[in-house]
């Protein structure tokens, strides 16, 4: 980072006129900058569209084989009541398994991270609580938590927890040793090096395990409402594709996607808040690209 | 509609232990020369496909000239679309599958009959105090996924003067029979007589059971064989020599039962114990007598679904079978 900080910082200070020109046009920059992060994914996304409804039109793929986007967003337009309200549904699952899974997740971090016997007794049992396939065990959850929401909520939960344990453990160990030992000297406490020094290191790591960890926790909510469910986006897609309404499952699937990255953006929107001085980072890291 | 809730282990856990299944049912049709031909399964092998192993078991495949290759699907739907995308030459699936399936457009069609009966029910355990219909108002009634389960409810209950507002739907996914024995739910939809009956007798409960013909549903083909248009079309002439070696197989197992199980155990060795026994006897009954589809059943039926509004219209029967080996 310090690397792609000292280039920026040369292209900054690399010629005055440029500087001042710069200067002058920074909000057309600051436009660029916009149009070069959000058009290479559209158009990239249009070409993917524009292809799969080529293919499926040349090759005459049947829909029930692959229906095209045309068709899909016929649906999505026609049943946008129904895959918003059970959307809903499948949205507060997540949320809530996140929740829960989050709270949960960081405490035993700390607690791993601060007592040996405890990382020795727990991180070989959170590995292999990763290692138990989620459909080998969605059928269980509804025995325990009933066909309700409580055991999708769980689902999700178990998906979210494992990256978030990971991550922050990662992220506690992460400080800089010179700065715990600078502040040893200087006569902290345990609590107040965690509090300034091992937080503040480990924000990013629990950032990027919570953007794994949120994205993913929708397909846990789904698993949770294929095996026993009346509501929710994962139970439409099994009762679509019963009645063979393949383009019905399709949309659920885009509806499924664009929840899970929205979610990966919340998370990123909040790190951006949250961590200014990683925001500086970034925006050297993209000045140094420019 | 039993084996299409499975569909939901299918998708994952169940991949697992249906692999298991798929090693066992997979490619045992002996391979040699004929007319090839992939014939693909509704789910893992069980008691309903008794007549078919009959019918490999005994070479009446072989003897009709075709080389049959057996297939085991992931999913219960698979078989509509890969039949329809001709993939499948053949499958087993259900009229309702067809139905559904001619309603949103797959070229697909029933070409023989394997179990002519309705096998699936409504099924409570008998110390529930469950007498008839109308005594489901208020309770808690279990189901799987198969489309149809609303409608069935809905004319049962109708059927006794109830209505189905009064009772709680619960989808219990992966399996009806725990739900059922945890008394989860009070009855569950879809329960077949010949399997899940024998299931809950086995765990020593006394089952009672509405059989949908008997509450106004029309009576209707539980397992048919399925052809996609164009080769009943082009490839009519090998479709009804598989449709006469199926009914040579069926004709088999009514006249000798126990050489047939003895056939479907030899080629599925890890079916071969008690349940299945009961269930292939559960079954005998059930299994079709002839080839000979009748109009008004696939009419009859394809109506009252689109009176259940589970299709938007009635599907013309002469699109949903055709009678190959009279």
């Amino acid at each position: 980072m310090s690397v792609l900080r000292a280039a920026g910082g040369r292209g900054r200070t690399g010629s005055a006129a440029a500087d001042v020109s710069r200067r002058a046009a920074t909000a057309g920059a600051r436009l660029r900058a916009y149009a070069a992060r959000v058009v290479p994914p559209v158009v990239l996304l249009a070409i993917i569209l524009a292809g799969w409804e080529a293919a499926v039109r040349v090759f005459g793929i049947p829909f029930y084989i692959l229906p095209a986007p045309s068709r899909i967003a016929g649906v999505l337009a026609d049943d946008h009541a129904l895959l918003l309200g059970e959307a809903a549904v499948t949205l507060g699952e997540v949320l809530l398994g996140f929740a829960i899974a989050f709270v949960v997740g960081v405490v035993l971090a700390l607690a791993i991270f601060s007592s040996r016997t405890v990382e020795r007794a727990v991180y070989p049992l959170v590995i292999a609580s990763q290692t138990v396939p989620v459909f080998a065990i969605a059928p269980l959850l509804v025995v325990w938590f009933g066909y309700g929401t409580p055991s999708k909520i769980v689902m999700a939960a178990l998906i979210v927890f494992f990256p978030i344990v990971v991550n922050t453990v990662d992220g506690l160990r992460a400080a800089d040793p010179d700065m715990v030992n600078l502040l040893v000297i200087l006569g902290a406490g345990p609590a107040e090096i965690v509090r300034r020094v091992r937080v503040p290191a480990a924000l990013p790591f629990v950032f990027s395990g919570t953007r794994i960890a949120i994205a993913t926790s929708v397909i846990g909510a789904v698993i949770g409402e294929w095996v026993g469910s009346t509501r929710g986006l994962g139970y439409l897609m099994i009762h679509a594709n019963a009645q063979l309404h393949v383009d019905l499952v399709f949309a659920v699937i885009v509806y499924l996607s664009v929840m899970a990255t929205a979610l990966f953006w919340t998370v990123s929107l909040a790190e951006w808040t949250a961590l200014p001085w990683r925001r500086a980072e970034a925006a050297a890291h993209t000045e140094g690209e420019v | 509609m039993r084996i299409r809730r499975r569909q939901l282990i299918a998708g994952g856990a169940a991949a697992l232990a249906g692999c298991e299944f798929l090693g066992a049912g997979e490619r045992t049709a002996a391979a040699g020369p004929g007319t090839p031909l992939t014939f693909m399964l509704d789910w893992f092998p069980n008691p309903d496909h008794v007549p078919l192993y009959a019918a490999i078991g005994a070479g009446y495949f072989t003897q009709a000239g075709l080389n049959v290759n057996l297939e085991v699907p992931a999913n219960a739907d698979d078989p509509l679309k890969l039949v329809a995308a001709r993939k499948v030459d053949v499958a087993v699936n259900y009229e309702s599958g067809v139905i559904f399936a001619r309603a949103q457009g797959l070229p697909v069609r029933s070409i023989g009959l394997v179990v002519s009966q309705p096998l699936t029910t409504i099924m409570f355990l008998k110390s529930s105090g469950i007498r008839r219909p109308r005594d489901l108002a208020g309770r808690r009634v279990g189901f799987a996924v198969s489309g149809l389960e609303d409608a069935m409810i809905d004319q049962i209950l109708r059927s006794d003067g109830a209505s189905k507002a009064g009772v709680t739907l619960v989808n219990v996914g992966f399996d009806i029979v725990p739900a059922l024995l945890s008394r989860k739910v009070d009855a569950v939809i879809g329960g077949y007589r010949n399997v899940e009956r024998i299931q809950i007798e086995m765990q020593g409960q006394p089952v009672g059971m509405f059989e949908p013909e008997h509450y106004g549903v029309p009576p209707f083909y539980e397992l048919v064989l399925i052809a996609g248009d164009a080769a009943v079309r082009s490839r009519r002439d090998v479709l009804a020599r598989f449709v006469r070696a199926v009914g040579r197989g069926l004709a088999l197992t009514a006249a000798h039962p126990d050489e047939a199980f003895q056939h479907y155990v030899r080629l599925n060795p890890k079916l071969n114990d008690a349940f299945n026994r009961r269930s292939f006897e559960a079954t005998l009954p059930a299994y079709a007598r002839s080839q000979h589809q009748l109009r008004e059943r696939w009419a009859a039926f394809s109506g009252w679904m689109a009176a259940e509004k589970v299709i938007p219209s009635s599907v013309p029967a002469d699109q949903l079978y055709a009678n190959l080996a009279p």
